[in-house]
């Protein structure tokens, strides 16, 4: 999976759970920038990409990624690792 | 993790659209149910829980009720997030014709919430409280081998207090629920043995609880049992634990809610009392009218043999706690008869069926004359066929019945009955245990009823003899029982707890009476309550609750029980008896009942419901009826 295929998925994740048609996501967003994306949604969407990847996110990742660039390093990173 | 629920219908959000618009609002809330009746995501629960709740806000109480739906306002008192599962518990209500309006309790604060005069104005029904279980279980020492039960009957004893607190000072049901260990053992297998450590104190505790929810009047929510069927790991994330409080992960919201309503939906009158079946592929393997009686599948010899008849066994069960069972196939009679008398394998028997519908009917009049039978509303049945076009069919014909989505793998038969939580029930009688058979009893009046040559025949060849009898604690379980499921000949409709009852049966100034029934045909248990609270000012005594089993109509009963009462009000001084009748969408059938029993209307006293019409029967022109049984008094 390229690193704009997996952007492209968490926003469709997002944008699901926001319940728009899609949302724009770039490496430098951040939650406060995306009307709605509050903590609960977070969580939402971490449990969302879990599934969907069949990764695994540590405690503090959930709670601490800050942009959209870290959650993707973090997703990239933990997809290489897996093969 | 599967609520037995077909899935999401793919106009789900233009049918929500149509239905916000749908001007009549009994319509409207009855759509609504159904579309909760669907597997959907959490942005469809989200929306759906939402319409539902502003169509609520044009809604009084009474109305709700005359649709047939009961409202609930719950106060929730939480040491963990709780905001994530309100739209699950709202949508778990629904598809029990329950409305759940939620308040959250300040967080953490249990019982500053409960001296909160702004909070009981919210007058809840429930009061919900959702404890830290880590906390608590991270204080059980492990030193010495009495600390696991001293722990466990600290925290016993501080549930028990906070449902003490309730019971003095508001009207509503407390719900506690029990605890499972976060942490394992300390210990591992030998730890519940040696009774040390947290997982042999929470041991202790759960069934500390169980005792505790009794004696201290409170629900026990078993959270237990569903980290127990699904595991911990999936119903409880321990990351967001860690990281929000979560103790319930998003994924398991709607299986808990569906708990949660399920137990509440007990003490509202909202379980459900008939399970109605399919035959073929439903209590076995094959078709009978194509496979004959050597061709089905039941019994050892294959899986799905097992399975069915292991879904006999849990039926079976169901109707001995109390749970009518009854036949709808498209069969022919005889067949079918044969079938279930000569099969070996088979567990259940002609006998266990209140009902018997096979024919080849439209399966949408079998139930409608099923529900008609046993003299209860549509809305007491569930239905469990396997054919998905016959569960389609009812779901749109018959929307108040409930359609679980059965499994195509009959392995899971029992899982989805079961999980679907339809007989919850809050106490357990022995007229429970004798329900089928007092039903079949019930078939055999009828039968004789119809030789008879007119009623006063028919009640006179009963040899009835009805006792009547003031409050006495054996009697409190059925008491209320009766009080909180009867919905037809039911004057005022009040639901009462044990604890309610226990406390106006034990005022020496009330009249708290049953009766009984016994016949040639058996014995009918207690089947009438009657409460009368004195008025002293006016010589009266007001009747507060009059309710009869919808088993023993049109036989007297009534009027033995207003006799009873005349006399035991006059012995206590009065000379009014004052009642008020209720309505609601299911007892009309008692509306005209004090009129006719010579009570005449006067103005409503007191704090009155809307739609409520007072009587009141001056004792002294009481005519004694002449009555066809023979009555005894206690």
């Amino acid at each position: 999976m390229t690193r704009n295929e997996i952007l492209l998925k968490v926003a469709s994740l997002l944008a699901e759970i926001l319940d728009e048609d899609s949302v724009a996501l770039s490496d430098a967003t951040e939650a406060p920038d995306i009307p709605g994306w509050d903590s609960f949604v977070n969580i939402n969407l971490m449990i969302a990409i879990e599934k969907a990847l069949s990764i695994k996110f540590m405690a503090h990742e959930i709670e601490e990624l800050r942009n959209v660039g870290d959650v993707l390093d973090t997703i990239e990173h933990k997809l290489m690792r897996g093969k | 993790m599967e609520l037995y629920l077909p899935p999401s219908p793919n106009d789900f959000l233009e049918r929500l659209f149509q239905l916000s618009k749908v001007a009549s609002l009994q319509d409207r809330m009855t759509g609504l149910a159904a579309l909760a009746n669907f597997d959907l995501s959490p942005v469809q629960t989200k929306k759906l829980a939402k319409v539902a709740l502003d169509t609520a806000k044009l809604l009084s109480q009474l109305e709700l009720e005359s649709f047939g739906f009961q409202s609930s306002p719950v106060l929730v008192l939480a040491e963990w997030t709780a905001d994530h599962l309100i739209d699950s518990l709202v949508l778990a209500g629904l598809r029990r014709r329950i409305l759940f309006t939620l308040t959250l309790g300040p967080y953490g604060l249990l019982h500053q919430a409960l001296l909160s005069e702004e909070l009981k104005r919210g007058s809840p029904r429930f009061i919900l409280f959702l404890l830290d279980i880590e906390r608590r279980a991270s204080l059980v020492p492990i030193v010495d081998s009495n600390a696991s039960a001293q722990w466990a009957r600290r925290t016993q004893e501080e549930i028990e207090q906070l449902a003490a607190l309730v019971r003095d000072n508001w009207k509503a049901v407390p719900i506690f629920h029990n605890f499972f260990s976060m942490d394992g053992t300390i210990f591992g297998n030998h730890e519940v043995v040696i009774d040390r450590g947290p997982a042999a104190g929470i041991a202790r505790l759960n069934s500390a609880l169980l005792l505790s929810s009794r004696d201290a009047n409170f629900l026990l929510w078993d959270l237990n049992a569903l980290v127990a069927k699904y595991g911990r790991k999936n119903i409880h994330d321990l990351r967001l634990w860690r990281n929000a409080k979560l103790l319930i992960s998003p994924d398991a919201a709607p299986l808990a809610m569906d708990q949660l309503a399920a137990l509440c939906g007990a003490i509202l009158g909202m379980s459900k009392k008939v399970l109605v079946l399919d035959l073929d592929n439903t209590l076995w393997g094959g078709v009978i009218g194509d496979d004959g009686l050597n061709g089905l599948r039941l019994g050892p010899g294959s899986g799905d043999g097992e399975s069915y008849s292991a879904f006999q066994r849990y039926v079976k069960s169901l109707s001995e706690r109390g749970v009518i069972l009854a036949i709808a196939s498209k069969n022919t009679h005889e067949v079918c008869v044969t079938a279930i008398r000569e099969h070996p394998e088979m567990l259940l028997s002609m006998e266990d069926f209140a009902c018997f519908r096979a024919n080849w009917n439209n399966k949408a009049d079998n139930l409608i004359e099923i529900a008609a039978f046993l003299n209860l509303g549509l809305d007491s049945l569930v239905f469990f066929d396997d054919s998905p076009a016959e569960r389609d069919l009812i779901r749109q014909a018959l929307p108040m019945v409930a359609v679980p989505e059965i499994p195509r793998d009959p392995t899971y038969y029992i899982d989805c009955l079961e999980g679907g939580r339809y007989f919850e029930s809050v106490s357990l009688s022995s007229e429970d245990e004798h329900r089928n058979l007092q039903y079949r009893e019930n078939a055999n009046r009828s039968a004789f009823m119809s030789e008879s040559r007119d009623l006063s025949d028919f009640l006179r060849s009963l040899e009835m003899t009805i006792s009547m009898r003031p409050y006495h604690p054996t009697d409190l379980v059925r008491i209320t029982q009766l009080i909180n499921k009867t919905n037809q000949f039911n004057l005022t409709t009040r639901r009462y707890s044990e604890a309610d009852v226990r406390a106006l049966g034990e005022n020496p100034d009330n009249l708290v009476l049953s009766a009984r029934v016994k016949d040639r045909f058996g014995d009918n248990g207690l089947v009438s309550v009657v409460i009368a609270c004195p008025d002293l000012d006016n010589k009266s005594f007001v009747i507060d609750t009059w309710l009869m089993s919808c088993r023993v109509f049109s036989r007297q009963i009534e009027q033995s029980v207003l006799r009873s009462l005349v006399h035991r009000a006059r012995s206590h001084g009065a000379l009014y008896l004052v009642g008020c009748y209720v309505p609601t969408t299911k007892n009309h059938l008692a509306a005209s009942f004090y009129p006719d029993q010579g009570f005449a209307a006067i103005a409503p006293i007191g704090e009155t419901l809307p739609g409520a019409k007072w009587w009141r029967l001056t004792l002294d022109a009481y005519d004694e009826p002449s009555l066809l049984a023979t009555i005894e008094e206690f």
